[in-house]
């Protein structure tokens, strides 16, 4: 699997939350605007304060896409697999690219494209892929009770 | 101010064109193409290499400035550019080059895009390395990993909110296709597409097929532009630089417009906007248009974004024909990146200026308005060039 660098300067806290099992985004430290992915200055206040914050890991399917072969070797034994990009119930401006899986340890092409729709709800889980790195992946959410 | 300003308006014009064969493997290198493809727009526009005082290419072209000027005795060299963005670039090419010529920094200016990409293993994505960092750490280990991935991901979320489907990606990658039947020099100028042939086909990043995908090709190509004054004494008849422009469209990033939180607000709606505010025409003025297609939903998104049809009606363009010659809007008239060759957009260019001249292969009659644009899921840029008398 490609890995990401999980030691950047900029990035390393995201890194290390994932590798506990916890999603975080960046907040403004001056208005407290989340943002994600990423960067070094808030585009609302343009402060270069920040901190690391937890989410409620809670995501709706903003898109997704199946992918088909050719792609590198170490995904081509999971092809056809989805891809999603899902929208955090923190706000709108928060999109992540990543895995739907029926769980975090499930294979890459546990869903195929019948399974999923635009809008359905998941949550974030994590999976290993080496010592250093977990990434978050996305499980569908349960209706919760009531519902 | 600057988003209606008519300071490049027909100022300049393209004078020369010249390309290469197009092929799926070339022998020679992108240096001998690029050669090639200049000396061929320089010989079509009456001048002798030694004139050009001006080059312009994308960032990431391989052959540089001083290589071309070099193999080509060119002399001196008073002014270069490069444009951002990979197919987003294209356009922009010539509109740099109009802003130099007409700003007194160049007379003569060759702007070109030579690429060797034939082949699997030189694509960019077969080429990722084993730890990424930047935005690909949050975007690549996922599997998320081609170009394809990116533009299925938006074209997905632009059909469910539109009521585009399958039938419209299908509709154009065929009107394209007979285009380049047309075209001896398209790489699909002898294979037919039906619509069983495109339901059939494999899917590469569902929703998009195999037909959705342009044709990774060998080849370049170039233009020459001069001031309009000088253009008159050439021996083609011009093709005026009416307006050029380019956009970014708020917190959308390179081919991941899915990070914006208005995700469909693409590059292209930014730039029409800087277009048409410079132009003496509107959109329903335009004869022909070439639009980059190097995957098929580029298309809808960038006929919805230059005003050819209202918001979110893209698709009811694309039947019987309404892309095709006779239709509303005939598009990408020699065959496009889907099927004459993908040079980064810089095919269209030249077709765009063949309609003017009236030599095109699949020709509208009496065309004299021809719209170009770039790639709309990246910083993009377009032209609006025209015949005639100044
Ligand atoms: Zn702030």
């Amino acid at each position: 699997m490609i890995l990401p660098i999980v030691d950047g300067a900029d990035t390393a806290p995201f890194w290390d939350a994932a590798r506990e099992g916890q999603l975080v985004v960046q907040s403004c430290g001056d208005c407290g605007l989340l943002r994600f992915p990423p960067g070094p200055v808030c585009s609302h206040c343009r402060s270069a304060r920040h901190e690391w914050t937890p989410v409620s890991g809670d995501a709706v399917i903003w898109s997704f896409v199946v992918a088909h072969g050719p792609t590198l070797p170490e995904y081509a034994e999971y092809t056809p697999f989805p891809l999603a990009v899902v929208t955090l119930a923190e706000g709108p401006q928060l999109r992540m690219v990543g895995n739907v899986l029926s769980g975090q340890d499930a294979r890459l092409n546990s869903f195929g494209a019948d399974d999923l729709a635009i809008g359905d709800p998941v949550r974030v889980a994590f999976r290993k892929l080496a010592d250093d790195v977990s990434i978050p992946v996305w499980v569908p959410a349960l209706p919760a009770p009531g519902d | 101010m600057s988003r209606t300003h008519a300071g490049l308006k027909d100022r300049t014009a393209i004078v020369g064109i010249g390309a290469t064969d197009f092929a799926r493997s070339a022998p020679g290198s992108e240096h001998e193409l690029a050669a090639e493809a200049v000396l061929k727009a320089l010989r079509d526009a009456g001048l002798d290499p030694s004139e050009v005082d001006g080059l312009c290419s994308y960032s990431m072209e391989g052959v540089g400035e001083d290589e071309l000027a070099r193999t080509l005795g060119m002399g001196d060299i008073g002014w270069f550019a490069r444009t951002p963005a990979g197919g987003g670039g294209a356009c922009a090419t010539v509109g740099l080059a109009a802003t130099a010529i007409a700003t007194g920094q160049a007379d003569v200016v060759v702007a070109w895009r030579s690429r060797k990409r034939g082949a699997r293993a030189s694509r960019p994505w077969a080429q990722t390395p084993e730890r990424v960092g930047g935005l690909d750490a949050f975007v690549k280990p996922a599997g998320l990993i081609r170009p394809v991935d990116e533009i299925a991901m938006t074209a997905r979320r632009y059909m469910h909110e539109t009521g585009a489907t399958r039938e419209h990606l299908a509709d154009i990658a065929i009107t394209i296709r007979r285009h380049a039947q047309l075209n001896p020099k398209a790489l699909m100028s002898d294979r037919t597409l039906t619509r069983e042939d495109y339901f059939a086909a494999r899917m590469v990043s569902d929703p998009l097929c195999l037909y959705d995908n342009c044709l990774e090709t060998d080849g370049a190509a170039a233009v020459v532009l001069v001031s309009a004054e000088r253009a008159v004494d050439l021996p083609r008849p011009p093709v005026f630089v009416h307006a050029a422009a380019q956009g970014i469209s708020d917190g959308s990033l390179m081919m991941r417009p899915f990070l914006a939180e208005d995700a469909l607000r693409t590059p292209a709606q930014v730039c029409a906007d800087r277009l048409w505010g410079r132009a003496d025409i509107r959109p329903g003025d335009v004869d022909v248009a070439q639009i980059y297609d190097a995957f098929t939903p580029l298309v809808l998104f960038s006929l919805e974004a230059y005003g050819f049809c209202k918001p979110g009606e893209a698709a009811a363009l694309t039947p019987n024909g309404g892309l095709g010659l006779g239709g509303t809007l005939p598009v990408n008239t020699s065959g496009g990146s889907l099927s004459e060759a993908y040079l980064h957009g810089y095919n269209l260019i030249l077709e765009a200026v063949r309609q003017v001249r009236g030599t095109s292969t699949a020709q509208v009659e009496g065309a004299q308005w021809s719209f170009v644009c770039s790639s709309d899921a990246v910083p993009t840029s377009a032209l609006l060039l025209r015949g005639g008398t100044r």
